[in-house]
C-alpha cells in the first residue's frame, strides 16, 4: 500500500493532480508533501486538483485539500478543485463543509481558464476582476 | 402483514385428535392463494400445499425432501437468506419478510413470508412452518405508484439550457424538502451532463418562501460552487423578499436578480458573452442590406 | 417490525480498514436500493465514525445491516468502541469542535447525513453510535 503515489503532471506553469481511487490517509499526507515540494522546486504557478474520480470526500479529505490551496497561496500558486462530482458537494454542503476560499472549476479546461485569469490579472498588477477580461461577442 | 399471524396460528398449535388432521388438510388447501408447508430443522421441505403448488409451479413430489434454498435467487442463496430466516425465526419465534423468489419455470414472484419454529414441548427444534403469500401484483402497483410519482416531480422542474454553457431551472409551486432535494440533484446533474458552468434558478414560481427553502436553495448554490458552478437566483418577488428579511435570511452571498432578463444578463457576462444591441434601422444598414 | 435481513461484522484497527469499511457501507447501500446521493452521505459518515474509532478509541469493531420496515429498506451501521468515551458530548457533537486539531464536522457532520443517529457513551468503557439511512 505504501509504494502507491498519485502521479503530479506538469502542464507548462501548472500542476495537474488527478486523484482516483480510494484516497486513504497515508497517500493523502504523501500527496500533501509532494506536492508543495513540487511547487517549490518548479516554481509553479497554480496546481489543478482533479477530484472527478473521487467518490467520497469525508472531512479528513477536504481538511487536506483546504491545506494544500493554504499552503501553495502561500508559496504564490493557486490551487483549484476541479470536476467534483455532484453527490460528493451535497454531501460536503450537508456535513458543513464548504471549502471557503478555494477555488473551483467543472473540469480542467475550466480549472487552467481561471488560473490563466488570475495570473493575468496578477501580473497586471491589478485587484480589479471586472470586465475587462471578457470578450464582447456581437450577435 | 398481520392478517399472515392470523391465519398461521392454527398450523403451530398442537395436534390432539383426529378431526384435527382434517381441518388441517381442509386448511392447507383451501387457502389456495398462500403457500403453506413445513420444512426440516435444515429446511428440507416435508409438506406441500396446493397454494404452495400454485405460487411455486412444483408439484409436491418433485419438491417434497429438497431444501427450500432452491426458491431463492442466487443472490440471496449467496447471502444465506434461506439460513438466515431460520435462524432468525428459531431465535426469536417468527420470522417476516418479503422478496423476489423464483418459480419452477424461472420466472420471479414477488411473495411475503412468515416463518414460525415448530417445537416439541421440550422445547427442541421439529422444524419450521412457512406461510408465503404472492404478492407481486401490489409489489408492481407500489412500483410504477413510486415511478409516477418521481416523473411527476422531474416534469414539474425542467432543467433547459439557455444559452451555451447557461442552465435555467425555473421552479413552479411549492418547495419542500423532498422536493428541494430532487431540484438540487437535477440541477448539480444537469450542470455536469450539460458541461454549463452557470444555473439560473428562477422562483417566481414558487409561492412562498420560509426558512426551510432559502436554506435549500443556499445549500444548493454552495453545492453547486463546490462543484465550480456559479448560481444565479432570479425571480423574488417583493412579498418574497420582504418575507426573507424578516426571516432574518441572510442572501447576501448569494447572486440574485428580480428577472430572469436581469439574470440572463449577469449569467452572460459570467461566460464571457455580452450582448449588444445592433441599433436602430438606418438609412446606412438598410443601404448596406441591398 | 424492522426486519433485519443479512449483516456483516468488521474489526477496524489500522487506517487501510476504513477503505474496507467504506467499501463494505457501498454494498450494503446498493443492495438496499439507496440512492446515489444517500449512498455518498452514508459512506461519508461511515468514513468519519469510523476514523474517529481509529483516531480516538485504537480502533473497535462495525457492523452493517441490511434493514427494512414494510415495504422500506435501509441500511444501519453500528460502531462500537472501548476506549475513553467522550467525556463532553455536547460539545463533541458541536460544529467544528476538535479536541485534535481536526475539523471538528465528524460527529455533527455524521449525524446530519443520516437519518437516524443514536450515540451512546461511557467514560472509561467506550462509545457505541448506530446510524441508519432509509431508501427514498
Ligand atoms: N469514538 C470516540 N471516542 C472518544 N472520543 C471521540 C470519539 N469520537 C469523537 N471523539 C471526540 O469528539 C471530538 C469531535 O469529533 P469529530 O466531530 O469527529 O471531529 P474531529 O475528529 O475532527 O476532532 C474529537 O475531537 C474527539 O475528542
Ligand atoms: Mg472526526
Amino acid at each position: 500500500m505504501s509504494f502507491e503515489r498519485i502521479p503530479i503532471l506538469t502542464m507548462g506553469e501548472f500542476l495537474l493532480v488527478t486523484i482516483q481511487g480510494e484516497m486513504h490517509d497515508t497517500l493523502a499526507t504523501t500527496l500533501q508533501r509532494e506536492l508543495t515540494a513540487r511547487v517549490a522546486t518548479q516554481g509553479a504557478r497554480g496546481v489543478l486538483l482533479d477530484i472527478s474520480g473521487l467518490s467520497m470526500v469525508d472531512s479528513f479529505m477536504g481538511r487536506m485539500v483546504s491545506t494544500i490551496a493554504s499552503i501553495t497561496r502561500m508559496m504564490d500558486a493557486e490551487t483549484v478543485v476541479v470536476g467534483m462530482q455532484p453527490a460528493v458537494a451535497i454531501t460536503l454542503v450537508e456535513m458543513g463543509l464548504t471549502l471557503p476560499g478555494v477555488l473551483t472549476a467543472m473540469n480542467v479546461e475550466r480549472g487552467m481558464e481561471l488560473l490563466r485569469g488570475r495570473l493575468g490579472f496578477a501580473r497586471e498588477d491589478s485587484n480589479d476582476y471586472g470586465e475587462s477580461e471578457r470578450d464582447a461577442i456581437d450577435f | 402483514m398481520s392478517d399472515h399471524s392470523k391465519e398461521t396460528k392454527p398450523t403451530g398449535g398442537q395436534s390432539q385428535n383426529g378431526t384435527n388432521e382434517e381441518f388441517y388438510e381442509c386448511l392447507l388447501n383451501g387457502l389456495s392463494d398462500l403457500a403453506i408447508y413445513m420444512l426440516s430443522p435444515t429446511g428440507v421441505v416435508q409438506t406441500w400445499s396446493k397454494g404452495a403448488q400454485e405460487i411455486k409451479q412444483y408439484e409436491a413430489s418433485e419438491i417434497i425432501g429438497a431444501n427450500f434454498s432452491r426458491f431463492y435467487n442466487k443472490y440471496d442463496q449467496e447471502r444465506n437468506l434461506p439460513a438466515f430466516e431460520l435462524e432468525q425465526a428459531a431465535r426469536t419465534g417468527k420470522f417476516e419478510g418479503a422478496g423476489w423468489r423464483v418459480r419452477k419455470d424461472g420466472s420471479q414472484v414477488w411473495v411475503e413470508v412468515v416463518v414460525a419454529p415448530l417445537k416439541s414441548p421440550t422445547g427442541e427444534l421439529k422444524g419450521f412452518v412457512k406461510v408465503a403469500r404472492d404478492a407481486t401484483e401490489k409489489k408492481k402497483t407500489a412500483e410504477l405508484l413510486e415511478r409516477q410519482q418521481k416523473d411527476l416531480i422531474e416534469l414539474s422542474t425542467p432543467v433547459m439550457s439557455l444559452w451555451q454553457g447557461i442552465l435555467a431551472l425555473p421552479i413552479v409551486g411549492t418547495l419542500d424538502s423532498t422536493r428541494s432535494q430532487i431540484v438540487t440533484e437535477r440541477l448539480l446533474h444537469g450542470l455536469t451532463s450539460s458541461g454549463c458552468t452557470v444555473a439560473i434558478i428562477d422562483i417566481s414560481g414558487v409561492p412562498t418562501v420560509d426558512t426551510v427553502v432559502a436554506q435549500h436553495l443556499m445549500k444548493t448554490v454552495a453545492a453547486a460552487r463546490l462543484m465550480g458552478a456559479d448560481c444565479i437566483i432570479s425571480g423574488i418577488r417583493p412579498e418574497i423578499a420582504q418575507t426573507m428579511v424578516h426571516l432574518g435570511i441572510d442572501l447576501s452571498n448569494v447572486r440574485t436578480k428580480s428577472s430572469m432578463a436581469r439574470a440572463l444578463e449577469e449569467a452572460m457576462a459570467l461566460v464571457n458573452v455580452r450582448v449588444v444591441p445592433i441599433g436602430p434601422k438606418t438609412a446606412a444598414s438598410r443601404g448596406y442590406d441591398r | 417490525m424492522t426486519t433485519v435481513s443479512r449483516n456483516e461484522t468488521l474489526s477496524i484497527s489500522e487506517e487501510i480498514d476504513v477503505v474496507m469499511a467504506r467499501n463494505k457501507v457501498r454494498l450494503f447501500a446498493k443492495e438496499a436500493g439507496l440512492g446515489l446521493v444517500d449512498e455518498t452521505k452514508l459512506i461519508t459518515a461511515a468514513s468519519e465514525l469510523t476514523r474517529n474509532m481509529l483516531l480516538y478509541a485504537n480502533g473497535g469493531t462495525i457492523s452493517i445491516e441490511h434493514v427494512s420496515v414494510a415495504e422500506t429498506a435501509g441500511v444501519r451501521i453500528r460502531f462500537e468502541d472501548c476506549g475513553p468515551g467522550i467525556v463532553d458530548l455536547a460539545l463533541a457533537m458541536t460544529d467544528g469542535y476538535s479536541s485534535n486539531n481536526g475539523l471538528g464536522l465528524g460527529l455533527p457532520g455524521a449525524r446530519r447525513l443520516v437519518d437516524e443517529f443514536q450515540i451512546n457513551t461511557k467514560k472509561g468503557e467506550g462509545t457505541v453510535i448506530v446510524v441508519t439511512k432509509w431508501k427514498r
